[in-house]
């Protein structure tokens, strides 16, 4: 557990010693405004609730997380580092959960640091400060789907550009899958127990019960083990990748 | 063992695993949430369980909700799913006493007919030409039926209220008892000027179709046993001995409605007739509101600038703004209460205002209230009122808020600590007091609410306010059980911004004073104008002197410079707000954004610095 650690440091430090990481926080919070005030009218809309806000985070970080994402295997394996973490002797379960864990508390920071809306909110109305709450543990479960989801797709190839294209289209599926046009491929033939199975495997519609204000054990099971199994398929991917 | 794990084989192992795991806890773990919301949205209330704990014979509910249909509607099947789990829990608290049996009324099949058969009503589909079916009928063991017709994503808040009252409704098959005292005309009768037969007020009508009416005499001394509700409608004439009554029906748990008013303008009464005096229309409970920590003054009409009814003066004229009538919207009325949540326009009529006396057990909870625009008047200024504006000179708002009706309830004791001389000594004191009152009585009557058309000898209403919905919420609320009336309506899904509503209230009332006068001189510029040309025959027009064409051409223009004017005004009244959103928006996404930059400039500098050194 100790290694856990020092992964996580070491790389967690590493995000912060580089411009690329200054440069992903400004571009987040700039969109996630402006996502919120223009495209979700928040301001025009009257309503004391994060709403607006919280809505756009699922389509925000299926660009943005597979950029933090692609770079935590894929440029180990071109650089050829890989190989001198492999001689370290930490096992690959920790590295997996240290550079996860690294990129998860960094995509927290930024997202801890929309807390204007908070304030702004709060100024303009009396929200249910308990939603927001939610809210915001939802979107970071959420940000955990994509970067284990990422972490995988990384382990995968040397080539970062290609880990964030197939990054993307994988996160997209979990997105899409509870949207009618979806659910409309399904319903001519499927029976209805399948229709509501993948639309419990969506992202959008658990991280919309979550930021209502309830959190539902079976939401967040769901959200640890997608997490759990991507960064163990991260570590399967990793082993038979090896010789590559 | 590990080999097999770390291989494409342990890729797909992990997958079905995964969706084996999810799909499981879908199934064995319903219902093990933390509620974060602020009035814990998804968690049954004290006053269902105990709805639930109380009941003796088993409810039968079926749940109709259409699968086929509905297949495409992704947020009606997260709100059906929201339906279905609080009935889950409903039944699961309910230890057997509810039997739930969730349908598909498929098209075509027998479970549709009986949906229908039930009454509940299905929602065509434009896309599929399906219909759809939302609904949740029950049945008690005397076959008794209550239906929900459909769930409208709307009612979301009253979701509970409207489940529990059903369940505590069959659990109560008797028609609730409604005992009525009313010094008002509400059963009809003859007008006393013209001498034509008067239909009853439709309210009424309303309500006795849902309740158990009986009629009691304005000088009862006891409240009879079986009277759940007892209404009362502009009780002037109330003997000492029935307000004694009403004291100790209310201290034993008797529930209680009542609608006073300082200046009822339905009153066709003798006594108000004759004396053509204010307090001749007025109302009141004698000691009764001040022992339940009421302050309320008969001899007040509460008048509001903002809230005031625009009123007919007769054909082909302006229509006159009356502050001394009042619509009040949604943001006055309490959204939070089960009576007056689902209402969003109410009117009142000359209505008093109610004040909770300071230091009294008693919880006030207002129902509906004035805006800060208001004030109160002596009701004599209505009482020989011929224009409704001559009320706006010299009118000044006092920047109160006036409670116009409120929910009483807890502890409350007796207004006749020492009894009445010649009935036995009574109750004291009661833990639970469940009162309503309403400090206006014409907000009962047809003209405030509803238009009446008689269609071939019917009847036909149609209501442009929600004041007989006030009534009948009313006693429906009151007849349920203590547990019932405790589960509120939950969910204030409106939040509004109520630093852009200060705003605008500021710049309205700033506006106002401008708009008006600009208004004026317009009416004063058209009117000398027309004067101006009445005189002219227009054939003539050309033959004006310059002079004259001079003065009609000034006029014009002054014309079109006011018009102007209050365009800016009008333009200027959402400048601030239109503001304050622009400094907002880029507050949000401009600072922190700098700040970083910032930030990092300044370490970059220093760390420059410290290696130079």
């Amino acid at each position: 557990m100790n290694n856990l650690g020092v992964i996580f440091k070491r790389e967690l430090g590493g995000y912060f010693a580089t411009p690329l990481a200054y440069i992903f926080i400004v571009i987040f919070l700039v969109l996630a405004s402006v996502f919120t005030f223009y495209l979700g009218a928040f301001y025009e809309a009257g309503q004391a609730d994060l709403n607006a806000f919280f809505n756009f985070h699922p389509w925000l970080y299926l660009f943005l997380i597979p950029a933090v994402a692609m770079r935590l295997w894929a440029e180990e394996r071109k650089s050829g580092t890989i190989e001198l973490l492999m001689t370290l002797p930490v096992s690959r379960g920790a590295m997996v959960v240290g550079k996860f864990l690294a990129a998860w508390v960094f995509v927290g920071i930024a997202l801890l640091l929309t807390f204007p809306m908070v304030l702004t909110v709060n100024y303009l109305g009396n929200p249910d400060n308990g939603a927001i709450i939610t809210g915001y543990i939802g979107s970071w479960l959420l940000a955990g789907g994509y970067l284990a989801i990422g972490s995988c797709m990384s382990a995968l190839t040397k080539n970062q550009v290609i880990a964030f294209i197939v990054s993307v289209v994988a996160c997209f599926v979990f997105i899409v899958s509870g949207v009618s046009m979806v659910q409309n491929l399904f319903s001519g033939w499927a029976p209805q127990w399948v229709l509501d199975t993948i639309a419990s495997f969506s992202f959008l519609i658990r991280f919309d019960a979550i930021s209502k204000g309830v959190l539902d054990l079976r939401d967040l099971l769901y959200f640890f083990s997608l997490m759990a199994v991507w960064l163990f398929a991260t570590a399967i991917v990793i082993d038979l990748k090896k010789a590559d | 063992m590990k080999r097999i794990m770390y291989s494409g084989a342990g890729l797909l192992v992990l997958l079905l695993a995964f969706f084996a795991f999810n799909m499981a806890t879908g199934v064995m773990l319903p219902g093990a949430r933390l509620d974060l919301t602020e009035q814990k949205l998804y968690t049954l209330s004290d006053g269902t369980r105990e709805i639930l704990q109380e009941l003796e014979e088993p409810i039968d509910l079926y749940f109709f909700f259409s699968e086929g249909a509905s297949k495409d509607l992704v947020v009606l099947r997260n709100y059906q799913r929201r339906v279905a789990e609080m009935l889950k829990e409903y039944e699961r608290r309910a230890d057997g006493m509810i039997r739930l049996h969730i349908i598909d009324p498929e098209p075509f099949s027998e479970a549709e007919d009986r949906a229908a058969e039930f009454g509940l009503q299905a929602i065509p589909l434009s896309e599929s030409g399906d219909s759809l079916y939302f609904g949740l009928a029950g049945t008690n063991e005397l076959a008794q039926r209550e239906i929900i017709s459909f769930f409208a994503l709307e009612q979301e808040n009253m979701l509970e209220y409207e489940l529990s009252r059903m369940i505590s409704t069959l659990a109560k098959p008797d028609k609730p008892q409604v005992g009525l005292i009313s010094g008002l005309p509400v059963e009809g009768g003859m007008n006393p000027y013209s001498q034509q037969p008067q239909a009853p007020w439709v309210a009424l009508e309303q309500m006795r179709q849902v309740f158990d009416v009986k009629n009691l005499a304005e000088d009862v001394d006891a409240i009879p046993e079986d009277i759940q509700v007892l209404l009362l409608i502009h009780p002037k004439a109330l003997s000492e001995a029935a307000l004694y009554a009403v004291d100790q029906f209310v201290l034993r748990g008797g529930k209680l409605l009542a609608f006073v008013d300082p200046f009822a303008e339905a009153d066709q009464g003798m006594e108000a007739m004759i004396d053509g005096m204010a307090d001749g229309k007025a109302s009141d409970l004698g000691p009764l509101l001040q022992a339940w920590g009421v302050a309320y003054n008969p001899e007040r009409v509460v008048v509001d600038a903002r809230q005031g009814m625009a009123v007919g003066r007769g054909q082909g004229q302006r229509p006159a703004r009356h502050i001394g009538w009042l619509e009040v919207e949604s943001a006055q009325i309490n959204g939070e209460d089960t009576i007056t949540a689902p209402l969003q326009l109410l009117t009142v009529a000359t209505g008093g205002a109610l004040v909770p006396v300071e230091g009294s057990q008693t919880e006030f909870t207002p129902l509906l209230q004035s805006t800060a625009d208001s004030a109160l008047l002596p009701s004599d200024a209505f009482s020989k009122l011929q224009d409704p504006e001559d009320l706006l000179p010299g009118f000044a708002p006092d920047a109160e808020v006036y409670t116009l009706a409120a929910r009483l309830s807890g502890p409350a004791s007796t207004a006749y600590p020492d009894g009445l001389e010649g009935y036995e000594a009574g109750l004291q004191q009661a833990d639970n007091i469940n009162v309503v009152v309403v400090a206006d009585t014409d907000m009962l009557t047809d003209r405030m609410w509803v238009q009446v058309q008689d269609l071939f000898g019917q009847r036909i209403s149609q209501p442009w306010a929600d004041n007989g919905g006030l009534l009948v919420n009313a006693l429906d609320n009151l007849s349920g059980s203590d547990a019932l009336i405790s589960v509120r309506s939950r969910g204030d899904f409106s939040r509004p911004f109520t630093v852009v509503e200060e705003l605008q209230r500021k710049a309205e009332s700033r506006f106002r004073a401008s708009e008006q006068r600009l208004q004026e001189r317009l009416a004063e510029t058209d009117q000398k104008l027309a004067q101006l040309q009445q005189g002219q025959d227009p054939s003539q027009l050309t033959e004006l002197t310059a002079e004259q064409r001079e003065t009609i051409q000034s006029f014009l223009d002054e014309k079109v410079a006011i018009r102007k004017q209050l365009r800016d005004v009008r333009f200027q009244l959402n400048a601030d707000i239109d503001a304050l959103g622009t400094q907002l928006k880029l507050l949000n996404t401009m600072l922190m954004p700098l700040l970083l930059t910032l930030a990092v400039l300044l370490w970059w500098l220093l760390g420059r610095v410290r290696r130079k050194g």
